[in-house]
């Protein structure tokens, strides 16, 4: 059924509509809290804060609008304001193996290693990134979103985003790069 | 071009967003700047590993939690409705404005100075109504005065002229 059609369905009450739209979305909801929050147990709080605003807000909701940037821009909102609120940077991100790693499946050992290796620093250094620019590149680089759609949701000109986006993975390259010199030196000692 | 200058442009290097120039002043400077090459190298594996990053699946539990939000609001509106009745505004607001001047009262500082200033007034009014009582005493004692003087002159009256025989 229509995305449109389904919402259409929640706001006059029917029988089921509701539960088609969570899911539809859920999965995506959490995981973009997921990766922003770093907590597991935060983030499923942080979807049902998201799905509970979306509840009182679909009456407001424009068709016109794409419903998909509507509900991420909400939720983005709600994650920042949270975040703000919370300051998550203080606190350390769930190890990654726990719950991202689980779910992987490696060709060869070596693979394996360094894939986890890297993934667990790059999963960490997320922490570092400023809220707005963490979120860019979590829209980007994990969610898949084009640039156009980003500037869309997070409500920015379009050179902005890339820009964000830009020094968001120079961060990210250089607390990588540091980190393996860092392990590399130990190494060698 | 200046190392500066390049990490501004290496995401659009990699994503192949640059035109032929920019792209041909990158590629000069990597050609001499190892520390650049090094830092390209390793946006690209953070590019590479974000996007391979795998999603988790939802819980049973929160699935649940999330389709029972529509549940929960309407316990909450069910037990409130009535408050929205047109019938009950009126109450509602000589209730609100009632609330507000016992908080007026009650958080101002010079609660003592309006307890006296009370005070004295109830008393004041009580001693008016006293006064005003005693006067009405004595009216309705002076009007029985009056009542009884009519009365008496009424009874010696001469209707016919009975006294000149």
């Amino acid at each position: 059924m229509p995305i449109k059609r389904i919402i259409q369905e929640c706001l006059e009450g029917k029988e089921g509509a509701w539960k088609m739209l969570i899911n539809t979305y859920s999965k995506k909801i959490f995981n973009l809290a997921y990766q922003f929050s770093g907590s597991y147990e935060e983030s499923e709080d942080l979807t049902q804060e998201i799905f509970l605003k979306l509840y009182n807000s679909l009456s407001k909701y424009d068709f016109s609008r794409n419903f998909e940037a509507w509900l991420i821009t909400l939720s983005k909102n709600h994650l920042i304001d949270q975040y703000r609120r919370t300051k998550w940077e203080k606190k350390n991100r769930d190890d990654s193996e726990i719950h991202l790693f689980a779910a992987e499946k490696y060709l060869t050992p070596e693979e394996e290693i360094l894939s986890e290796e890297n993934k667990k620093l790059i999963w960490e250094g997320l922490n570092y990134l400023s809220s707005e620019i963490r979120m860019a590149v979590i829209l980007k680089d994990i969610q898949g979103k084009r640039y156009e759609e980003i500037a869309e949701i997070m409500n920015l000109p379009l050179g902005t985003v890339k820009s964000r986006i830009n020094r968001g993975r120079l961060s990210l390259a250089k607390i990588l790069k540091e980190k393996k010199e860092i392990k590399n030196g130990m190494q060698k000692n | 071009m200046e190392c500066k200058r390049i990490e501004e442009i290496l995401s659009p290097y990699i994503e192949d967003e640059l035109s032929a120039q920019e792209k041909q002043m990158v590629e000069e400077h990597l050609k001499k700047c190892p520390k650049c090459v090094s830092l390209l190298s390793f946006m690209r594996e953070v590019k590479t590993n974000l996007e391979g990053l795998p999603e988790i699946e939802v819980s049973d539990n929160l699935l649940s939690r999330l389709y029972n939000i529509p549940k929960k609001k309407k316990k909450i509106l069910l037990n409130l409705n009535f408050l929205l009745r047109p019938s009950v505004q009126p109450i509602l607001a000589a209730a609100t404005v009632i609330l507000i001047m016992i908080s007026l009262y009650m958080f101002n500082p010079d609660k003592n100075l309006i307890n006296n200033s009370l005070n004295r007034r109830v008393h004041q009014g009580y001693n008016s109504c006293e006064k005003l009582y005693a006067k009405a005493e004595s009216l309705t004692d002076s009007l029985s005065g009056y009542k009884s003087s009519a009365l008496s002159s009424l009874k010696n009256i001469e209707l016919f002229g009975e006294n000149e025989d």
